[in-house]
């Protein structure tokens, strides 16, 4: 088995590879799938790919471990057996260590700031006028939220009210209380803590947003009864929005579109015409969440497909099996050890 | 001045009432809407008379539109709860994970499609 030293068992390959399939339909489940669907399987296939590949790294490690000098004197198993049969080389298991000591850190930090967001967020909740469910700011910028907490608010700009027809006014509000009913920030937070323990799934992550802003437009056209409607309120919210942002703003100062500053606050521009950045990293000449929203619900449901929910079945099934297979290696390996030590001591007597 | 079948209540929360109302309410309101919004039976000049109170004390702001006006609710705190849902809003890396934004800024060929979708849609 010397050849696969410098290598691993296969297998141990296969939550990485679903991770890499996973960015590549992330996209196409998050449009081809109903919303429901779509936020439910990402979400399983994101942390199932998240575990997965974690359990892989930790067997990896592991198999490093007990190629140590001093795991052989500790335990009195043969070296030369554990050395020689192991199918991990140090190298992997040592990068296997460093990756999985990052995703620990990684996901301590999303920790902590999800954490910090939520206490926020709390904080301010507290200071919202009004007693019921949504909250209108006196404010001229085109703006509305939700806020989830107990309770959880809806924020409604009188900018944005200003806007919005009597029914345009409806489905927004619908929009935003079927985030806070559907509980929409758990898939978001979960995902995005897979996504901090391994950064190949972000694609998922940003998919679930996406999905879940489907989800709630399609439980706010239900909520009116009409779909064309709600793609109007989107529109026009989304257009006033974009017009106040520019005539506050000249668009010269602000930045070309295609750089999408993700992180890096323009000054001078007022702060929610930030939002420009809130979108993450799409391609450039991809059209992006709004106007794929607003033409969702132009365009007829997608019906439930089989072949997408195979797929991720399958696709975690696969993840899963990695290091599943990855640990009976390991078992075999101890197993041989100490069969080889009973030999050793047998001819020693 | 109460209709018959009222039960008298303190004005504060009669007052608290209105403000609700007007917190509730999508838009700025006349005296009538504010009244049909009340669960309480009260008549159409007690109601002007309570938005006016509420007007001096600066709890509410109103507009001449027609012959009447509208009133919206003033609250000393709601500058600073916006000003706080901003910081909430930008300051932290991981906020969409906590504020579900009904719709952000377009970019320009965001803007272009968006317009584009919706006049095919709606000609008028």
């Amino acid at each position: 088995m010397t050849e696969m030293r410098w290598f691993m068992d296969a297998d141990g390959y296969l939550p990485f590879a679903v991770s890499v399939l996973g960015m590549l339909i992330a996209r196409p489940l998050s449009e081809r799938l109903p919303p429901r669907s779509a936020t439910w399987l990402i979400t399983l296939l994101a942390v199932a790919t998240a575990v997965a590949s974690t359990l892989t790294l930790l067997v990896l490690a592991a198999e490093g471990v007990v190629q140590l000098a001093g795991f052989a004197t500790y335990t009195g198993l043969p070296l030369d057996i554990l050395r020689g049969d192991a199918q991990t080389s140090p190298l992997v298991a040592a990068l296997a260590s460093v990756a999985l000591t990052a995703g620990a850190a990684g996901l301590a930090v999303v920790a902590v700031r999800l954490r910090r967001a939520r206490r926020a967020s709390a904080d301010a909740v507290r200071d919202l006028p009004g007693e019921g469910l949504v909250a209108v700011l006196d404010d001229d910028v085109v703006d509305a939220f939700a806020v989830p907490g107990r309770p959880g608010r809806v924020v409604i700009s009188t900018g944005m009210l200003a806007v919005l027809d009597e029914n345009e006014q409806r489905v927004l509000l619908a929009h935003e209380e079927a985030h806070l009913r559907d509980r929409h920030h758990m898939f978001r937070n979960v995902t995005r803590a897979a996504a901090a323990v391994n950064p190949l799934l972000r694609p998922l992550a940003r998919a679930v947003v996406y999905s879940t802003e489907r989800w709630a437009d399609e439980r706010a056209a239900d909520a009116v009864g009409d779909r064309t409607l709600a793609a109007r309120a989107l529109g026009r919210a989304a257009l006033s929005r974009t017009t106040q942002a520019q005539t506050t703003q000249p668009r010269s100062q602000t930045p070309p579109p295609d750089t999408r500053a993700e992180e890096t606050p323009a000054e001078g521009v007022p702060p929610t015409a930030l939002g420009i950045g809130l979108r993450g990293p799409d391609r450039p000449n991809r059209p992006g969440p709004l106007p794929r929203r607003v033409r969702a619900l132009l365009l007829p449901i997608p019906h439930h497909g089989l072949t997408l929910p195979l797929t991720i079945v399958l696709s975690i099934l696969a993840a899963l099996w990695g290091p599943y297979d990855l640990a009976l290696d390991l078992r075999d390996l101890i197993e041989g050890a100490h069969a080889g030590q009973r030999r050793l001591c047998g001819s020693a007597q | 001045m109460t209709g018959p079948d009222s039960r008298r209540r303190p004005a504060g929360s009669l007052e608290s009432e209105v403000m609700a109302a007007l917190q509730h309410a999508a838009q700025p309101l006349t005296p009538a809407q504010v009244q049909d919004r009340l669960t309480a039976d009260l008549a159409y000049t007690t109601v002007v008379t309570i938005l006016t109170r509420m007007h001096a004390k600066g709890l509410a702001a109103r507009s001449k539109e027609g012959r009447s006006f509208r009133y919206r609710p003033v609250d000393d705190e709601t500058g600073l709860a916006a000003r706080r849902m901003h910081q909430v809003l930008e300051g932290e890396p991981d906020r969409e994970s906590i504020l579900a934004r009904f719709v952000d800024t377009l970019s320009e060929g965001d803007e272009r499609l968006l317009r584009r979708l919706l006049d095919r849609q709606d000609p008028g």
